[in-house]
């Protein structure tokens, strides 16, 4: 994946313990020619060092130390939801290209300030959206620019899962993450943008609800959301985020995407064992059935390598500011 | 009584039915079936395909179909350029029943219990009323009637006089969704608290078919509103509570003389029943050429429950199960789960304040006078 002569030098901030830098990024950056690991930085200082010394790369305690060290190209932020915007704003200040798990924000405030910072200070700016790099959403998204289901006209993203207990100071309440549906419903909405190739999308009407076994698990918003969009083109479209399955405790995650066209449609869900399915013109197409992740396939590795490109050529990511404010107001709209 | 939409939703949650499973029933030995036979008298035999519902009735071995005819000179007329000068005496031999070129005379006989009555809905309240002061239940397809308020005033007419009126939802009959009702019924999965149903038809636009006004006129909508009425009659039955607000996209992709007469074929409900469930629903018609592309998701504060494909995943007919239920119903005064004309007034108004809802892009609060019963 080696896009220039020299790597992409990237930071990554909010990596002291087990989550989504330490768990995904890390390991995909490892596979990335065009991207450089060159410094991590938390505020856990025993969880960020452990994490160094692994990976070979000195670390930090605060990230404006990072922001100052001019030997960074760019930094990807995972830190908690509500830190964003400061980090964000801040690291544009300093020039730097900047990658940010999604939510990038959790307010439209928020998100404005952002937007304003990252065309002030000319940065790339990217939101980590891995689902849309999954091969399954390539692949159906390459089906649909393929002209086969003919003009899509209607999409929906359903996400069914186990309703989990958050711990007493967890980052998903409601003041650090906006709630789960701002938290979590920006993959659905956008990959329900990438499937039907739009960027933006009114959201004509919602609906919520609270499922909680005890009071006190609750996130303080509700785990049910549903969320109708009408996007500019005419087509329509449906996410619904359900987190509400009490019983059993296990229960399987599960997705469900129907893309509605003109001449066909395409199907697509984790309980079929994750092929793509098309029905066109009469006939049923059946690709082999795929890991949604596997070594050879990391939707992290994929979307940071897509980063590093875009800084490189001064391109626009996929998944640029515009297209990231668009998301969460979708997000936010639907839970309002 | 005022007439309107809200009168139907209130009046439609009252029939109190005895809730027993169709697979419990079809375990009854032969011996202690009722022995009673369903005389049917059929008025309308046009071209249609699996909902001709003498058609399902008739593989019942407890009816007998005597009589059919046409409803008008018109249908009549448009039956025989179709399918020939002889089609509808030709039917009637097939059902082994005696045809008559005036509905009337197929009222008039005495020896008739049910009129399964296959107009249009626009014709079906005036003709309904004619069967059930012959004397006669009355079984329709859906929608019912073509406006909810008739549906309801039809019910309660056939409620004053002693009869019964029917209406043929074949989605209650297939085995996986009486599986689901009863496991919801009976507490298994405790309180509903969401569902997402998606109902969609198939192969269209449907070859030889062309929308006009006159069948607008008749109908009263397109195919969202047509596959929407089974669905929802579904939804209705399961949660067993009264809407209290619907909100809906309905959208015309798939035949261009929808777009000009302004129906819809594909469209999105959402329904919020007043126990707190919460269901949505993705349905209409769209041009895959496969069979019907459907699914479940029921979540509840103890299991959900998963359903892919339901219309292909049945042991037995579900037309023969509903075919049965109807007998048992005009026969035995046991609804058992057939759809009365107070649930299907029901579905017929939420449709009606789902389209209302799409028209003006709000949601319809369903607001029921209490008072008015």
């Amino acid at each position: 994946m080696s896009l220039c002569s020299k790597p992409l030098r990237l930071a990554v901030i909010g990596a002291g313990r087990l989550n989504i830098a330490t768990g995904s990024h890390l390991p995909a950056i490892k596979k990335l020619s065009s991207v450089k690991l060159v410094a991590l930085c938390d505020i856990r200082e025993d969880g960020v060092k452990e994490q160094a010394l692994q990976y070979g790369v000195p670390y930090y305690t605060d990230y404006e130390e990072v922001l100052e060290n001019k030997e960074i190209d760019a930094v990807d932020i995972c830190t908690p939801d509500h830190v964003h915007c400061e980090q964000i704003i801040k690291a544009a200040k300093y020039g730097k290209h900047v990658f940010c798990e999604k939510p990038f924000a959790i307010s439209m405030q928020e998100a404005a300030a952002i937007k304003d910072a990252i065309k002030a200070n000319n940065v790339t700016f990217m939101s980590g959206h891995h689902m849309r790099f999954t091969t399954m959403c390539r692949n159906i998204r390459e089906a649909i620019t393929e002209g086969t289901i003919g003009n899509v006209v209607f999409g929906k993203v359903i996400y069914k899962g186990a309703f989990f207990p958050y711990e007493k100071n967890s980052l998903y309440y409601k003041k650090a993450s906006g709630g789960q549906f701002v938290h979590n419903g920006p993959h659905y909405v956008d990959k329900l943008f990438y499937l039907m190739g739009q960027t933006k999308a009114e959201t004509t009407f919602s609906r919520t609800k609270s499922v909680y076994a005890d009071k006190n698990d609750s996130m303080e918003t509700a785990n049910f959301t549903s969320v109708m969009l009408k996007f500019p083109n005419g087509a329509t479209g449906y996410v619904e985020q359900n987190l509400t399955i009490l019983n059993p405790r296990g229960y399987p995650t599960k997705e469900d995407i129907l893309i509605v066209g003109t001449k066909g449609v395409i199907q697509w869900n984790t309980l079929d064992n994750a092929p793509v399915v098309k029905y066109l013109n009469g006939k049923v197409f059946i690709s082999d059935p795929r890991p949604m992740m596997d070594v050879s396939d990391d939707p992290y590795a994929s979307e940071l390598n897509h980063f590093a490109e875009c800084v490189f050529k001064g391109k626009s990511p996929e998944t640029d500011i515009e297209l990231s404010y668009n998301v969460l107001d979708v997000c936010l709209r639907a839970i309002a | 009584m005022k007439k309107s939409v809200e009168n139907v939703m209130m009046a439609a949650t009252l029939p109190n039915k005895n809730i027993v499973s169709v697979a419990s029933k079809f375990k009854i030995k032969k011996e202690q079936q009722i022995p009673q036979i369903l005389r049917v008298g059929v008025i309308g035999v046009g071209l249609r395909g699996n909902h001709s519902y003498e058609q399902t009735l008739n593989k019942d071995p407890q009816v007998k179909i005597l009589a059919v005819s046409h409803y008008d000179s018109a249908s009549e007329v448009l039956a025989e350029n179709r399918a020939g000068k002889e089609y509808h005496k030709q039917y009637a031999k097939e059902l082994s029943a005696e045809y008559y070129s005036d509905y009337r005379s197929v009222l008039s006989r005495e020896d008739i219990d049910l009129i399964v009555l296959m107009c249009e809905p626009s014709k079906a309240f005036k003709l309904g009323k004619e069967c059930i002061d012959a004397g006669k239940h009355v079984l329709r397809d859906k929608p019912a009637t073509k406006n909810p308020e008739d549906s309801f005033e039809l019910a309660e007419y056939a409620k004053q006089k002693g009869k019964m009126f029917l209406v043929a939802l074949p989605l209650r009959f297939y085995p996986v969704l009486q599986d689901v009702r009863n496991s919801i019924r009976s507490g298994q999965i405790g309180d509903v608290t969401t569902i997402n149903m998606g109902y969609i038809w198939t192969n269209g636009p449907l070859q030889g078919f062309t929308a006009s006004q006159d069948y607008v006129d008749a109908f009263g909508g397109g195919d969202a509103l047509s596959a929407g009425y089974h669905a929802v009659d579904y939804l209705n039955w399961i949660v067993n509570s009264k809407p209290v607000s619907v909100y809906a996209h309905m959208d015309t992709y798939f035949y261009k003389e929808y777009k000009e007469l302004s129906i819809e074929d594909f469209g999105q409900i959402s329904i919020q029943y007043e126990n707190g469930v919460i269901a949505n629903l993705i349905t209409g018609r769209c041009t895959a050429k496969r069979a019907g592309i459907n699914w479940l998701d029921i979540s509840g504060t103890a299991g959900t429950i998963d359903v892919r494909d339901f219309r292909s995943n049945f042991e037995s007919d579900p037309l023969v199960r509903l075919g049965h239920s109807i007998v048992e119903a005009a026969i035995s005064k046991n609804y058992n789960d057939i759809a009365t004309g107070y649930e299907a007034a029901m579905t017929g108004a939420i449709l009606k304040y789902a389209l209302r809802s799409s028209q003006t892009f709000s949601e319809q609060k369903v607001s029921i006078d209490w008072s008015v019963k």
